[in-house]
């Protein structure tokens, strides 16, 4: 068990840059989800701190001590690959206990260890199987066993459940969760799959283009990324662009096309600023409307953010109904609210939302993207 | 009138089912027939052969007896030259072997690219006839060769490169080699490199990770890769015969011997016959115990 600490981390192949310039520091028993899209450099990071691939700059260390220039053999890392790269030749006991016979454990205790991480992961009557006659999903418990049976620094999870079926995949979210928990191992857990970041991680770490964009819980990289790009890509947002007008504390007057609306932003905003308002579907109230309001038109009164519009879409999705609701001249939002009561493609409604729930980015990060670097906001 | 129509298209069903099967059957029938005609045929042939007895003028005589069998058994010169020739079986495989995995092996982890230009290499020598290639490797090897003019030249040698084992060797492992290479990375192109990399995460060197886990996976392709440049080597008539002079005999060459100048077709037959049944054995034992050590792999 150790803490993780990536330090100005930096990995080029030929001329693109994999991962530019990284810091990144995991607490001990902390787990942290890589996340973002493929070719952000997410897996080459795993790989760096596994060792399978060389920082071209920048340090890598495991609770203080420094393991940038060790082979991946002298790490101590318990590594879960997203095709789990069991060995085909030997039994799942036999990949179990391969670890431990790289480190001279002696036979005895070798024997009761696999026993006790087989029990643990209830694989202990397939013991003698061979990795070709297991499911995917025992295959996925044994590549774990084998893993943290070796009692690894730090586990390495590189798309874990990118193989499993759906239903499966939830499951073993939760179950990759508790063992980790149990064991109490710092893990870096990489994944493009956002919900499983959410579900699993202590914090997440949101990577685009080789560049961190932000470090945070679950509820920080939700309600509040650290800008444009990350409130697009976690979940969805409808993104309205506006100007700041005012500010007050965490609240923000923006001037947008649908009206002023408040919202609330982060310190490093000011005012004439150009920004984004998110607002998440699920963050919109849906009303029925008055026939004299008309789509555009901003009520009156103290309620701000309040928005008139029709129903141009729907979309029933079971638990949710998806609506598209057109409230200016070609600005449609997404709401994703309960089936009942239900309304119709051309009815009049009323869409609201509190300040609290439209969170204020800049809009930098969608204008000149590339250099563009949001400070990660540390938790 | 609906039964009818039924029988109709149930008679339908089956005739595609019947021509489905032998239209598959008309796939293979000239694989067989090539085979029947010109390996199992004369196999047969030669069998029969070895059953009969040497005359003049003919091939053999219609004339049952088991005296060509014997009479190969009896003399330990031949038992001397099968051994030989199922030594230079093995040592080739070895030595071809070793040279050839670190090459199949990194065509199996090169790019695309690269693999394709090392594949070009390895396959270019194939376009010219063993016979030429033997020819060169005799300029080369000869004693006033260009590698005993170099040898000589920084004032060692010369050595007797031809004519001998050497001469013979160095030709065998040339000319089998690519069959090696290309038997090997099959295999090892099918071990996920993640494999390797896992062996190292859990605490294996490279060396370690070598021998526990990617020689065991590619023992499918080093099996057939031995296998093939055995076989290979043991019938090789071209390449001893040219490099080794006649100073080294092997089977093939015993038996070509026995037929073209002693005219003794049935002798040379059973000396053919049981050199096959020996080769057969020998196999059979070998691919049974590397099955064994490929347990885990189906």
């Amino acid at each position: 068990m150790a803490s993780i600490s990536l330090r100005s981390l930096t990995k080029r192949f030929g001329t693109t840059v994999a991962v530019n310039n990284l810091n990144l520091d995991l607490e001990e028993g902390e787990l942290v989800a890589l996340l973002g899209p493929s070719g952000c450099g997410k897996t080459t990071t795993l790989r760096m701190i596994a060792g399978f691939e060389e920082a071209d700059s920048g340090t890598i260390s495991f609770g203080g001590r420094d393991v940038t220039s060790l082979p991946p053999e002298r790490r101590n890392t318990g590594m879960v690959f997203q095709n789990y790269a069991l060995f085909p030749h030997l039994t799942v006991a036999q990949n179990v206990a391969f670890g431990l016979e790289m480190r001279k454990v002696p036979k005895a205790e070798i024997a009761r260890r696999v026993d006790a991480i087989l029990d643990k992961v209830q694989l202990r009557e397939l013991a003698d199987r061979y990795p070709r006659q297991l499911s995917g999903g025992q295959q996925q418990r044994t590549a774990l066993a084998r893993a943290l049976v070796i009692n690894p620094s730090v586990l390495l999870l590189d798309e874990p459940l990118a193989n499993l079926d759906a239903k499966l995949r939830e499951e073993m979210r939760f179950y990759i969760r508790s063992l980790q928990q149990e064991f109490g191992i710092t893990t870096v857990y990489v994944t493009h799959d956002q919900s499983e970041a959410l579900v699993l991680a202590d914090r997440i770490a949101v990577m685009k283009d080789g560049v961190l964009q932000q470090v945070g819980t679950p509820t920080d990289i939700y309600q509040r990324p650290g800008n444009a790009w990350v409130a697009d890509f976690i979940g969805l947002t409808n993104l309205v662009p506006g100007v700041i007008t005012d500010r007050e504390g965490s609240r923000v007057l923006v001037d947008t096309d649908l009206g002023v609306l408040s919202g609330t932003g982060s310190d490093g905003l000011r005012t004439g600023d150009q920004v984004l308002l998110s607002i998440r579907p699920e963050s919109l109230r849906i009303t029925s409307g008055t026939d004299t309001a008309h789509p555009g038109d901003t009520l009156d009164g103290a309620e701000r953010n309040r928005l008139v519009g029709v129903v141009r879409e729907r979309a029933y999705l079971g638990n949710l109904v998806d609506y598209r609701i057109e409230v200016g001249e070609r600005v449609r939002l997404r709401v994703q609210t309960a089936p009942v009561p239900a309304y119709d493609v051309g009815d009049r409604v009323v869409l609201s939302f509190s300040d609290d729930q439209a969170w204020v980015v800049s809009d930098e990060g969608s204008v000149s993207r590339g250099d563009h670097r949001a400070e990660a906001a540390l938790a | 009138m609906a039964t009818i129509a039924q029988k109709l298209r149930w008679r339908e069903g089956e005739r595609r089912r019947f021509t489905a099967q032998y239209s598959r059957l008309l796939l293979i029938l000239p694989a067989i027939l090539l085979l029947g005609v010109f390996f199992i045929g004369p196999y047969l042939y030669l069998l029969y052969m070895s059953f009969m007895t040497q005359t003049f003028g003919a091939p053999y005589l219609r004339d049952f007896t088991l005296d060509n069998y014997l009479q190969t058994i009896r003399d330990p010169f031949n038992w001397r030259i099968i051994a030989r020739t199922l030594r230079y079986g093995v040592v080739t495989s070895l030595v071809t072997l070793v040279l050839s995995y670190p090459l199949a092996y990194h065509m199996a982890r090169a790019s695309s690219r690269a693999k394709g230009l090392l594949m070009t290499m390895l396959l270019a020598p194939l376009l010219v006839g063993i016979v030429i290639r033997s020819y060169g490797w005799m300029i080369l090897l000869a004693d006033t060769g260009l590698i005993n003019q170099a040898l000589t030249a920084i004032g060692i040698g010369p050595f007797q490169l031809m004519y001998n084992e050497t001469g013979v060797m160095i030709g065998l492992v040339h000319i089998y080699m690519p069959f090696m290479v290309l038997s090997l990375a099959g295999s090892l192109q099918g071990i996920n490199p993640d494999v390797e990399r896992a062996a190292r995460s859990l605490g294996a060197s490279p060396w370690r990770t070598f021998w526990r886990v990617t020689w065991p996976l590619s023992l499918p392709g080093v099996t057939s890769g031995t296998v093939l440049v055995f076989v290979l080597t043991v019938s090789a008539y071209i390449i001893p015969s040219l490099l080794g002079g006649y100073n080294v005999i092997t089977v093939p060459l015993l038996v070509v011997q026995t037929v073209s100048e002693l005219f003794n077709w049935p002798l040379g037959s059973a000396f053919a016959i049981l050199f096959f049944v020996i080769t057969v054995a020998v196999l059979a034992i070998y691919i049974k115990l590397m099955g064994r050590a490929m347990k885990g792999l189906s």
